[in-house]
């Protein structure tokens, strides 16, 4: 049954993505909340993209040896990027920016334009090279390297959008780029229904999801391709190569920035562990294999809506 | 090589201190003082095990005069688990309120001493566990 009463929406670009923010009303108040929604993601941007040549990680590259005083937005993402880092030993790494750049990653989708750091690729920068400073909020690269913040980041402007729009309003919904955000209702005053992209299907969905008040994240091996073959956004940073045993790992977690980084992490972990890592987090899991075959984390089941199971 | 299965709630933890931490942060220059953290928590509902308190991880603010102390308290087996301070607005330096956090979990209760000098904080640090564990609760 189609939603009887119309959402308030509307969307922009942002983060080499589109931004959509749904509410069930509007009103003076509501378009002020959305419209300072919409500005986290240019701010998070500004600091996190490393498509920005005059982005505040971008400059971070090449400070090699010295502690760096950085914003708090970059701060915290590298921060949680790096605790990721260490829990999964590598298997998530902030640090693949360069060679993500050397595998042809290295266009604004935005702007459209080429952004290179001149780090080399081919190093063996890992996590390890990052040192924080809780205390001073600084940043000390121990080689030259790019960080690559993009699922973190988004995620995070995806959470301070959505604290802001709970500010002025109960039922909403925001989507960036496969981060999905629902609060309260939908139009028609039940749970909001998320669709998981259909790895293989453009206009279909391999299932829907009803929930609300949470994060729901879908990492996929359709979303970007590199210009070579069989390569796609995702990669191993232990191997330097694209995981093929998962096509898609959607996560439903408490926040965006959790659930687009263990959907990431679990989409290189594999099946297995990756859904035991999401588990670890009390999250739920649906990873896809490439014969597409479904298979989930005992949880995910209560919010599976019936007849999304074919 | 069986290793026992952990629950970690760090990272979710540390995703709230930095959306709290970033939002302040910016809040600062448009608005004089902090919004209340609204709370995502998890859709689930787990079982309630012995002691009262179900399994999960619960964000919340407290409140004093002189701003505010978020904190995200992890229930496990019933039990709390670990207590994080994701953010402190007060006036004072967020260590005054620093071994707050293990009292709750050795004592499994809000119910702790005030730290001497800087009361606020931490009547405003039990307040906030208090709001996290009625979530856990409920």
């Amino acid at each position: 049954m189609s939603a009887p009463v119309e959402l308030r929406r509307d969307a922009r670009a942002f983060m080499d993505t589109v931004v959509t923010i749904a509410t069930a009303r509007t009103d003076a108040k509501v378009e002020a909340g959305v419209d300072r929604a919409y500005r986290w993601f240019a701010h998070v941007e500004r600091a996190c993209s490393r498509f920005e040549p005059d982005s505040e990680v971008s400059r971070l590259a090449h400070r090699t040896g010295v502690a760096v005083p950085v914003s708090p937005v970059l701060f915290q993402t590298v921060r949680f990027a790096l605790a990721l880092a260490r829990e999964t030993k590598g298997a998530f790494d902030p640090t693949v920016g360069a060679l993500m750049e050397r595998r042809g990653f290295d266009r604004s989708y935005r702007t459209g334009r080429c952004h290179r750091s001149a780090v080399d690729g081919a190093g063996r920068a890992t996590y390890r090279d990052i040192e924080l400073d809780d205390a001073a909020e600084t940043i000390r690269l121990r080689r030259p390297l790019v960080i690559d913040l993009g699922a973190v980041a988004k995620g995070l402007a995806v959470d301070l959008a959505a604290k802001e729009l709970r500010a002025v309003v109960r039922d909403f919904a925001i989507e960036a780029g496969g981060d999905v955000v629902v609060s309260g209702r939908n139009a028609a005053g039940g749970l909001w229904r998320v669709g998981i992209q259909h790895p293989r299907q453009p206009e279909a969905t391999i299932a829907i999801l009803e929930v609300t008040d949470t994060a729901v994240c879908t990492s996929g091996d359709y979303m970007r391709q590199a210009s070579s073959q069989g390569e796609h956004h995702i990669v191993d940073p232990r191997s330097g190569v694209s995981p093929e045993e998962t096509v898609s790992m959607t996560v439903v977690a408490p926040s965006a920035m959790l659930a687009d980084a263990l959907s990431t992490a679990a989409f290189v972990l594999g099946r297995d562990r990756g859904l035991r890592l999401v588990g670890e987090h009390r999250a739920d899991g649906l990873a896809v294999s490439g014969g597409l075959q479904r298979t989930a984390t005992p949880g995910l089941s209560r919010y599976l809506a019936t007849g999304s199971t074919s | 090589m069986a290793r026992r299965r952990k629950v970690s709630g760090e990272l979710l933890a540390l995703s709230a201190t930095a959306v709290v931490g970033v939002y302040l942060a910016g809040y600062v220059i448009t608005q004089p003082a902090a919004a209340a953290l609204e709370l995502v928590v998890p859709a689930t509902t787990p079982p309630v095990a012995a002691h009262g308190y179900r399994d999960g991880t619960y964000l919340a603010e407290g409140r004093s005069r002189f701003g505010s102390v978020y904190v995200t308290v992890a229930i496990s087996g019933g039990r709390i688990s670990q207590v994080w301070i994701n953010a402190v607005t007060t006036t004072f330096p967020p260590q005054v309120i620093a071994a707050m956090p293990g009292q709750v979990v050795d004592r499994q209760t809000a119910s702790i001493d005030l730290v001497s000098g800087a009361s606020a904080s931490s009547a405003a640090f039990i307040e906030a566990v208090r709001a996290a564990l009625a979530q856990a609760l409920a």
